[in-house]
């Protein structure tokens, strides 16, 4: 089903990331800087996280999927394409609409801002401890799986109801991520996929009928 | 029996008469020193039963060092006979993969390089058959088939004038996994193929109805993917013992049982299958050089395997 294997999947990520460096540590930052304006959010808040991530699903499309993914996988266009409309649509539902962090915190949002946290820091972790090791991590913002994990865990944190138009491709990607992983074996897309699918549910029960 | 069988062309009638008709039948081929060919029937040109597939396998990107350890692959290859290597647009970076490995080994004169062309849209097709040699740093491409039946009508009105103008040597088409066979049939009724591609192995022998004495009957030589169902034939019978009988026809290993079926077939030209370790090069082109199994043996084989 996919054209690469587990070696070669790591080795990309490896060579893609000795070619973007330094841009980890300033997406690293980029990221934290998202998370605590979710955390402590002010009223422009939402608008810059928006701007943020866009960035982020626009790197991904054009950079990763484009100019590195493309050699190896001939779904590359597809996906970079998935990648710019959801660029596009933080643009439109968090940035021109002006949606902002709720301050209180309800639990879905924090239990969302957890998660993010694990998408900046946890799935680098886990591939720098793990066989790939550091060379090899993906880091939010520049590889697609942390972007989509750290995007939709950050939406609970949102006030009122979901922006449920930047759920279906994020959501899409976890799904990419979880046969990956599970048919090449490969721990990182597994932990991406089942972030995904908790951030979904945090989102879902978020917007339950109140009772 | 020897079987060598360059010289021997299959026919409907054997085929379809279960093999018992085979220059082998009733016993076993002896041991050969030099590789088992079949002839390609549209020329009389002798190509050895095994050649190599690259899916997933040599689609290593950029790294250098899995470049590098393809090109063992390669070098293993050519060391045992091998010659036909096939590759697809669809397969990401293989066929420059292909092609560094060839560079590297000097470009083995006794390559015979096989591409397809894959895309929806015909005037794209010549470009992207370009590219692809390109990557190979060959001359021209002595097969090029129509990957998946994709667009084939017109594809091979391409194919059909670059064959003319001697572009490739041969024209052909592909399909995998079983599937569109009825499709396949169709095309390789009403057009003068050189080769034809598809899906054969113990397990999946569809083929064998109406495809294999088709080809044989239209004078198309036959390669054969997914031998190994993508290892997961591999995985069937890993952890069985082989067959004390395995012995009579020299397979050591599952990996050359499971080859021999197929190439024991009389209307396979020869089996593609892919792998990325040399060790398992070397292995899989054993089967190059040993007995063969008759009909009655490939009988007990399916048996043996079904039965897991």
């Amino acid at each position: 089903m996919f054209p690469f294997d587990a070696e070669v999947l790591t080795s990309t990520y490896r060579l893609y990331n000795a070619a973007v460096w330094p841009a980890q540590p300033a997406a690293l930052a980029l990221a934290l800087a998202a998370l605590w304006l979710a955390v402590a959010p002010r009223a422009w808040s939402a608008r810059a996280v928006g701007l943020v991530l866009a960035a982020g699903w626009a790197w991904c499309g054009l950079i990763f999927f484009l100019r590195h993914w493309s050699q190896l996988d001939f779904m590359a266009p597809v996906y970079a394409g998935a990648f710019l409309v959801q660029a596009a649509l933080l643009l439109i539902l968090l940035v021109w609409r002006r949606r902002t962090f709720s301050a209180a915190g309800d639990a879905a949002g924090i239990a969302g801002l957890v998660l993010a946290g694990l998408a900046i820091f946890g799935l680098p972790l886990l591939s720098g401890l793990g066989e790939p090791g550091f060379a090899a991590a993906r880091i939010a913002g520049l590889a697609p799986g942390p972007t989509a994990a750290f995007t939709l865990a950050l939406l609970p944190a949102l006030e009122g109801r979901p922006p449920w138009l930047l759920v279906p491709v994020p959501l899409l990607w976890g799904g990419v991520a979880a046969v990956t992983g599970w048919m090449l074996g490969v721990p990182e897309n597994l932990a991406v996929a089942a972030l995904i699918a908790a951030a979904t549910a945090l989102l879902v029960w978020k917007a339950r009928p109140a009772a | 029996m020897s079987l060598h069988m360059t010289d021997w062309q299959p026919t409907r009638r054997v085929v379809l008469g279960g093999l018992a008709a085979l220059p082998f039948a009733g016993g076993l081929a002896r041991a050969q020193d030099k590789p088992i060919t079949r002839a390609i029937p549209s020329s009389g040109e002798a190509l050895p039963v095994l050649g190599m597939g690259s899916w997933i396998t040599f689609n290593v990107g950029e790294d250098t060092r899995l470049r590098d350890q393809r090109a063992e692959v390669l070098r293993e290859f050519f060391a045992a006979g091998g010659k036909v290597i096939d590759c697809s647009p669809m397969y990401g970076s293989s066929a420059e993969v292909i092609g560094y490995g060839l560079e590297k080994l000097g470009r083995p004169a006794q390559l015979f390089a096989a591409e397809k062309v894959w895309t929806w849209w015909t005037s794209e097709g010549p470009e992207q058959m370009e590219e692809q040699r390109a990557l190979w740093g060959v001359g021209r491409f002595d097969l090029m088939q129509v990957h998946n039946l994709l667009n084939v009508d017109e594809h091979l009105e391409t194919l059909t004038r670059w064959k003319e103008e001697g572009r490739i040597r041969y024209l052909g088409i592909t399909t995998s996994h079983g599937s569109r066979h009825d499709e396949m049939e169709a095309v390789m009724t009403r057009a003068p193929l050189d080769f034809v591609q598809l899906t054969y192995n113990v397990l999946d022998r569809e083929a064998e109805a109406r495809l294999l004495p088709l080809a044989a009957d239209r004078g198309q030589a036959v390669i054969v993917n997914r031998p190994f169902r993508q290892k997961a034939l591999i995985r069937h019978v890993e952890g069985h013992p082989l067959p004390d009988w395995a012995a009579e026809i020299g397979a050591a290993t599952w990996a050359q049982f499971l080859l021999k079926f197929i190439v024991s077939h009389p209307a396979v030209t020869c089996a593609i299958p892919a792998t990325s370790r040399v060790d398992h090069m070397a292995e899989n082109m054993a089967v190059l050089t040993g007995p063969l199994p008759d009909a009655d043996l490939r009988r007990r084989m399916v048996e043996a395997v079904e039965n897991l």
